[in-house]
C-alpha cells in the first residue's frame, strides 16, 4: 500500500510525506500518528453521502446495515466500521445504541443526532475464501438510497468468470490498479488527510468518538439498556 | 514541473463536462481558454467553470493565446477537419472525440495535415481507462478463458439529442445526408455514430481485424429523430472470433437541454457489457457497475447513480505524456481507421441488406 500511496503524493505533488503503519490502520505524518477511516474513501458511500448533501434524499427515516463476514474476526472492530459509515454517509453522528448478541451474531438499533434511527446486523459466519456480504440503505422521506442493486441479495461484481474455475473481479480505481478494494480505499484516505490538516484532526475526532459508541455498545450488551453515548 | 497549457474548443460534445474537473485538478495541466460554438454552450459553460477564458471563436482564442500547447476538440463531427487543420497549421497538439470524421477522404486528409505538422493526435476511447475494462484484457491476455471464439457487447445508452442537438443533424453527425437504406425515412448519424467503443475495443481484445460485418437497422423508438437510434450488427473477425454489438440509443430519456437529474427514464442511462466465450469458458462484464442506487431523482424513480467513473483521469494522463514524450499515442489516427472503416460497414450492410467483406 506504501508504495500506490507514495505513487499518488507524488503524482499530485503533495508537500507531506505520509507513511502507513505495519497494520495499515494509522498513517504517519510529520511525526504525528492519525487514524485511517478507508470507508471516507470508498466511493459508494461518497455517493450515498453526496445524495444525503445535495438533498436529493429528504429527511432521515431509517438505514438498515448488514454486514456477514469472516469466522473469528473482532466483531466489534466491524461495529466500528458500520458505526463510521453510517455517520459518514448520512453525516450524523449516533446518540445512543441499544446492542444484543448471540454466537457469532450482533444486532444494534442505533439513533443519530438528525433522528435517524438506524439497524446494523452483524455476522461473524464466513469461512475463508468466501467474500463479505454487506448492504447499506438510506430510508427517507424522499426516498431511497442503496448500494445494493434492487432484487439481488449479494454485491454484485464487474466481472465474472465461468470456466475451469470460478473467478470474480471488480475494479473500482484505475489509477491504483492491481490492489484490493479495500487497499485501494485504505490509499485513498491516507493521500486525502495527507492533503488535508483539517481531515487529519476529523479523523483524529471521528475514530475517538466512534470508540464512544462502541464502548457503550458494550455497556448495552451488558446491561440490556438503551445507552446514551458519552458527550 | 513544466505544465501543458491546454484549451477547448467548440464545447458542443457531450463529454464536454467530463473535462473539467480533470483539467482544472491535474497538476500536469495549465487550462488556458475555451472557445463556445454558439451562446447555448457558452452559457453552460459559464454557469459551469469560472476563471477560464471564452472565446467565440477557435481563432479568436488562438489568436490571443499562442502559448496554447494542445486543445481538445470538443466538437461535433463535422467541425474536426477544420479544426484539425487550425492546430496543425500552429503545431497545437489535439485530443480528438471518439469520431474524427467517417468520411475516408476527409480521413485521409487529417492523417496527412498529422504527419505533416508533427502534432500529437490522440482520439479519445475512455473505456481504454477503465479498470474493469484492463481486467477483462488481462484475464483474456493470461488465457483464463483459453482461445476466444465470440466476442458480444453492448454499448447501449439513451439519447443525447435533446441536449446534443448536433447528434441528431446527419450533417454534423455523419457528415453528410444518407438515407439508412432505401424507402427508409431514417438517416445515417445515430446511435452507431455515438458508439464507436466497442468495435475499438474487440480489436484490442481478439488482435484481430473485422473480417465480415452484417447489421440491420430496427424501428425507431423514438420517432420523432431523423437518425437510427437501433440497430444490431453482427459477424467475424479475421482470425475467426465472431462477435455480436449493439451499439443503440435503448435506453429511454426525458428531453432535457442540459443533463442532469432526471435525464434518465431508465434506471441506467449507459451500459457496456461484454459477454466473452472461449474454448474454457465464458466471461460477463459489467464495464460500469455496480454502482450505488436510489429514487431521489426527479419524480422518484428509482435511479444508477454512477459510482466509478474516473476514465479521463488516466486519458489526460496518457495524453500529456505522450506529448512530453514525443509518442504515439495507442488511439491514433492510423489505429482508429478499421474501426471507423468496420461502422462505416455496418452503414453499407444496412444499406444493402448484405453482408460487407472488409
Amino acid at each position: 500500500m506504501q508504495k500506490g500511496l507514495d505513487f499518488l503524493l507524488s503524482k499530485y505533488s503533495v508537500e507531506d510525506k505520509a507513511s502507513f503503519s505495519i497494520d495499515g490502520k494509522t498513517v504517519n505524518i510529520a511525526d504525528k500518528t492519525y487514524p485511517v477511516l478507508p470507508y471516507e474513501s470508498e466511493r459508494r458511500f461518497i455517493e450515498m453521502r453526496n445524495l444525503v448533501l445535495n438533498g436529493r434524499l429528504g429527511n432521515m427515516c431509517t438505514y438498515r446495515i448488514g454486514h456477514t463476514f469472516k469466522k473469528g474476526s473482532d466483531i466489534f472492530e466491524m461495529l466500528k466500521r458500520e458505526i463510521g459509515i453510517l455517520e459518514f454517509t448520512i453525516n450524523s453522528i449516533v446518540k445512543e445504541i441499544f446492542a444484543i448478541a448471540s454466537g457469532n451474531a450482533m444486532n444494534c438499533i442505533v439513533e443519530t443526532e438528525n433522528g435517524c434511527v438506524c439497524t446494523i446486523e452483524l455476522g461473524a459466519t464466513l469461512e475463508n475464501g468466501q467474500k463479505d456480504v454487506d448492504k447499506h440503505e438510506i430510508i427517507t422521506d424522499n426516498g431511497v438510497a442503496c448500494d445494493r442493486v434492487v432484487d439481488t441479495q449479494n454485491p454484485q461484481e464487474s466481472i465474472y468468470v465461468y470456466g475451469k474455475k470460478e473467478l470474480t473481479f471488480t475494479d473500482t480505481d484505475a489509477e491504483l490498479y492491481g490492489y484490493s478494494e479495500m487497499e485501494i480505499n485504505t490509499i485513498r484516505n491516507a493521500f486525502a488527510i495527507a492533503k488535508s490538516k483539517d481531515l487529519r484532526k476529523a479523523n483524529v475526532e471521528k475514530a475517538a468518538h466512534i470508540e464512544k459508541v462502541v464502548t457503550a455498545a458494550k455497556v448495552s450488551l451488558e446491561t440490556l439498556e438503551n445507552v446514551k453515548v458519552e458527550g | 514541473m513544466k505544465r501543458l497549457k491546454i484549451a477547448m474548443m467548440s464545447m458542443t460534445h457531450g463529454h464536454t463536462r467530463k473535462y473539467y474537473d480533470v483539467l482544472k485538478n491535474n497538476p500536469k495541466l495549465d487550462w488556458i481558454a475555451v472557445s463556445t460554438a454558439n451562446e447555448e454552450v457558452k452559457k453552460v459553460f459559464l454557469n459551469a467553470v469560472q476563471g477560464i477564458p471564452c472565446y467565440d471563436s477557435d481563432e479568436a482564442m488562438l489568436d490571443a493565446h499562442p502559448e496554447i500547447e494542445a486543445v481538445v476538440l470538443a466538437s461535433e463531427n463535422s467541425e474536426h477537419l477544420r479544426q484539425v487543420r487550425l492546430c496543425a497549421e500552429r503545431k497545437i497538439n489535439v485530443l480528438s472525440m471518439k469520431v474524427p470524421t467517417f468520411d475516408m477522404e476527409e480521413y485521409a486528409e487529417m492523417e496527412r495535415l498529422i504527419k505533416e505538422s508533427g502534432i500529437t493526435f490522440q482520439i479519445e476511447l475512455e473505456l481504454h481507462y477503465n479498470p474493469v475494462v484492463m481486467r477483462t484484457k488481462e484475464l483474456v491476455k493470461n488465457k483464463v478463458l483459453g482461445e476466444i471464439d465470440a466476442f458480444n457487447a453492448t454499448n447501449i445508452t439513451l439519447s443525447p439529442v435533446w441536449a446534443f442537438p448536433w447528434q441528431g443533424v446527419p450533417e454534423k453527425s455523419y457528415g453528410k445526408r444518407v438515407p439508412i437504406k432505401e424507402g427508409h425515412e431514417k438517416f445515417r448519424g445515430g446511435a452507431l455514430c455515438d458508439h464507436p467503443h466497442i468495435f475499438d475495443l474487440i480489436r484490442e481484445v481478439t488482435g484481430s481485424e473485422f473480417d465480415v460485418i452484417f447489421a440491420k437497422v430496427a424501428p425507431n423508438m423514438r420517432h420523432e429523430i431523423e437518425e437510427e437510434d437501433m440497430l444490431a450488427v453482427v459477424g467475424r473477425m479475421k482470425n475467426g472470433v465472431i462477435f455480436s454489438l449493439d451499439p443503440s440509443w435503448s435506453r429511454a430519456e426525458n428531453k432535457l437541454k442540459v443533463p442532469g437529474p432526471g435525464w434518465e427514464v431508465f434506471p441506467k442511462r449507459m451500459e457496456v457489457n461484454l459477454v466473452i466465450h472461449g474454448k474454457d469458458g465464458s466471461m460477463f462484464t459489467d464495464c460500469f457497475g455496480p454502482n450505488t442506487y436510489h429514487n431521489g431523482e426527479v419524480k422518484n424513480q428509482y435511479v444508477v447513480q454512477y459510482t466509478y467513473f474516473d476514465e479521463w483521469v488516466g486519458l489526460i494522463d496518457e495524453f500529456v505524456e505522450n506529448i512530453d514524450k514525443k509518442r504515439m499515442p495507442k488511439i491514433n489516427i492510423g489505429w482508429h481507421k478499421n474501426t471507423i472503416k468496420a461502422m462505416n460497414a455496418v452503414y453499407e450492410s444496412i444499406s444493402t441488406g448484405k453482408a460487407v467483406k472488409l
